[in-house]
């Protein structure tokens, strides 16, 4: 059956709101390969300011803090959003609502409020910012991210299944490793994937609780922008676009051969 | 030949947290290598019972043996009772031969010696599945995901089978081949069978003995003959399907025979098999396919003959259900060979002469 044409106003409705979205990547993209020094003058064509890119000690030095950053960010959200998932779709405790409350005010609370705070935090306990407070504060912000999709997956699984696992043999350990974990993959993957970016673009929480040698891409860029702004950063966006589309393609098709 | 007890259930409890319990002071006996139904409606308790057995629940009180050993107090895997789930709960990311090894390979270091691939063929071979090890269950039509349900629990060799309306998802034709192949499957590996169903024909067209269930208590248990044509209870008789009950008083006692009135004034003999002192109120039990519907000029000579009129008709396909009201206002549910009907072919309000045999009747105990 072939579905009947979308009315005209749709169409354009919805090619306007596309436009909206990415005609500011499109213009990023574009001039990142364009000679020029100033920004949003057409030259041609160049690699130049990629291969000066891969010369910009600064700039890699910034990308190495961010993925020393996120990387254990990463692991430590998924981990504790995967537990924290299975205590609230499966175990029954009181004050279970609360805590279901308390994890998304995270997501509705500025990231300015949010930074503020972990900074007083680690300055009344006194300790040094860096690396350390960074991934402290990023994996503050990422649990309710990452419990939230696992929580997700994990409310559409059968619970038939852990039981039929247990009812085979299996105890709670081993249901847990060969029936839980493998039906749960896909929403980990999907919640690590997300939590990622976010701890990669991070710019407001991180700017508070930052210190000495932790100086992460989204700050480096900033600092550079101030001294005014090289074609350089368009090379970078470009790369920080399309890098992480691959990833989160490929994190999605291998989610999806299981199951 | 003594038979030896395989599941028992002493006085057991077991209440959620409404105030009625689920499964209410239940004892049962399940002898080894039968094949028992647990048969009620929805919400009766029967799920919860085998739930008990199985250790998704734990009672309040009671005793559960299997093989003779108390188990109340042991976790599912320890158990030698294995489910087949009403769905099926196979694993999504494991192939068939995968999840019929799950059991076997997560209890090998502790009681399943052997060797695993053998033992999951010839389970597989049981329940006609050979060739299909490396599907994944989703690519199973609904009675293969059953089948490899059964030989997932059958290859760890429990002391019994639990299944759970295991039929219930599946369409009409698909259902009577699977209750003949479960019967099949069951008498080759002499295994305990415990099946719990609402579906009466189910149970009676599969068990040795069956048990039906009300209120989380057992109302009658027996042989499927017996229960069939002889309830003990109202609610048996209702729920087996014998829509005439019919409450009098009993005026008269014989041998064998009893005579009843009824309030609208029928005079209605009766078999019984034990004496019914005279005055008591009694319930009598006449199911449909007993009771003749001829037209009103034939004579028949039946112990108990009503005139009637026929108040309504329904096509059930192998039957003809025809409801008749007798004078003073009574009703009688009939069910006669539609082929029978046709020839007769009665329209609503025609006068019929009703009639059935004194031992068609059944007094019920309470």
């Amino acid at each position: 059956m072939k579905s009947p044409a979308a009315p005209r106003w749709l169409t354009c409705s919805a090619l306007g709101l596309y436009g909206f979205l990415y005609a500011p990547l499109g213009v990023l993209i574009a001039f990142s390969w364009t000679p020029s020094e100033y920004l949003l003058r057409w030259e041609g064509l160049t690699w130049r300011w990629y291969q000066a890119l891969w010369q910009h000690q600064p700039l890699q030095e910034a990308l190495l803090v961010s993925l020393t950053i996120a990387i254990p960010t990463v692991v430590i959200a998924t981990v504790i959003g995967t537990l924290t998932a299975l205590a609230l779709a499966r175990a029954r405790f009181p004050g279970k609502l609360l805590v279901q409350g308390l994890l998304y005010l995270p997501l509705i609370m500025p990231s300015l409020v949010l930074g503020v705070a972990l900074l007083l935090l680690f300055v009344a306990i006194s300790l040094p910012l860096g690396v350390m407070t960074i991934i402290l504060a990023h994996v503050a912000f990422s649990i309710p991210l990452t419990t939230l999709v696992i929580l997700a997956r994990m409310q559409r699984l059968d619970p038939h299944l852990e039981e039929a696992a247990m009812d085979l043999g299996a105890d709670a350990w081993t249901t847990f490793w060969r029936v839980t974990v493998p039906l749960l993959r896909p929403g980990i993957v999907a919640a690590a994937l997300l939590a990622l970016p976010w701890s990669l673009n991070d710019f407001v929480v991180t700017f508070f609780v930052a210190g000495v040698g932790s100086t992460t891409l989204p700050l480096r860029i900033h600092a550079m922008i101030r001294l005014g702004v090289s074609p350089m950063v368009n090379a970078l966006g470009t790369l920080l676009v399309i890098l992480p589309l691959l990833v989160a393609l490929l994190g999605t098709r291998l989610a999806q051969r299981q199951v | 030949m003594v038979r030896s007890p395989s599941v028992e259930l002493v006085h057991v409890t077991k209440r959620f947290a409404d105030a009625t319990p689920a499964v209410h002071d239940l004892s049962l006996t399940v002898y080894a290598g039968e094949f028992f139904a647990l048969l009620g409606p929805s919400g009766c308790g029967k799920t919860t019972t085998l739930r008990l057995i199985g250790g998704q629940e734990r009672p309040d009180s009671g005793e559960i043996r299997l093989g003779g050993v108390a188990v109340q107090q042991q976790p599912p895997y320890r158990r030698r009772a294995n489910m087949v789930f009403q769905h099926y709960a196979l694993f999504p990311h494991l192939t068939v031969q995968d999840n019929v090894a799950f059991g076997l390979r997560v209890q090998s270091r502790r009681r399943m010696p052997g060797d695993v691939p053998r033992r999951v063929q010839e389970a597989l071979a049981l329940v006609q599945l050979a060739g299909l090890e490396t599907r994944y269950p989703h690519q199973l039509s609904g009675g293969q995901q059953q089948r490899v349900a059964l030989a997932r629990a059958l290859v760890l060799q429990p002391e019994v089978l639990l299944l759970d309306e295991p039929l219930g998802a599946l369409d009409r034709q698909l259902r009577q081949t699977m209750q003949q192949e479960l019967r099949r499957i069951q008498r080759e590996v002499g295994m305990t069978f415990l099946y719990v169903t609402h579906d009466q024909d189910e149970a009676l067209s599969m068990a040795d003995r069956m048990a039906v269930m009300y209120h989380g208590r057992i109302e009658q248990l027996g042989t499927p003959q017996d229960i069939f044509s002889r309830p003990r209870t109202r609610f048996v008789a209702e729920f087996m399907g014998a829509a005439n009950i019919i409450s009098g008083q009993v005026v008269e006692q014989t041998t064998h025979t009893a005579c009843l009135t009824t309030s609208t004034g029928l005079r209605i003999l009766c078999h019984t098999a034990t004496a019914v002192p005279v005055g008591s109120m009694l319930h009598l039990v006449v199911r449909p396919e007993v009771i003749q519907v001829l037209p009103h000029d034939w004579s028949w000579t039946g112990d108990n003959l009503f005139m009637g009129r026929v108040l309504d008709k329904i096509y059930l396909g192998e039957h003809t259900a025809i409801t008749v009201a007798l004078p003073g206002g009574a009703t009688l549910r009939c069910h006669l060979p539609s082929r029978l009907e046709q020839q007769f072919g009665y329209a609503a309000s025609t006068l019929v002469r009703v009639g059935w045999q004194a031992h068609d009747g059944h007094l019920l105990h309470t």
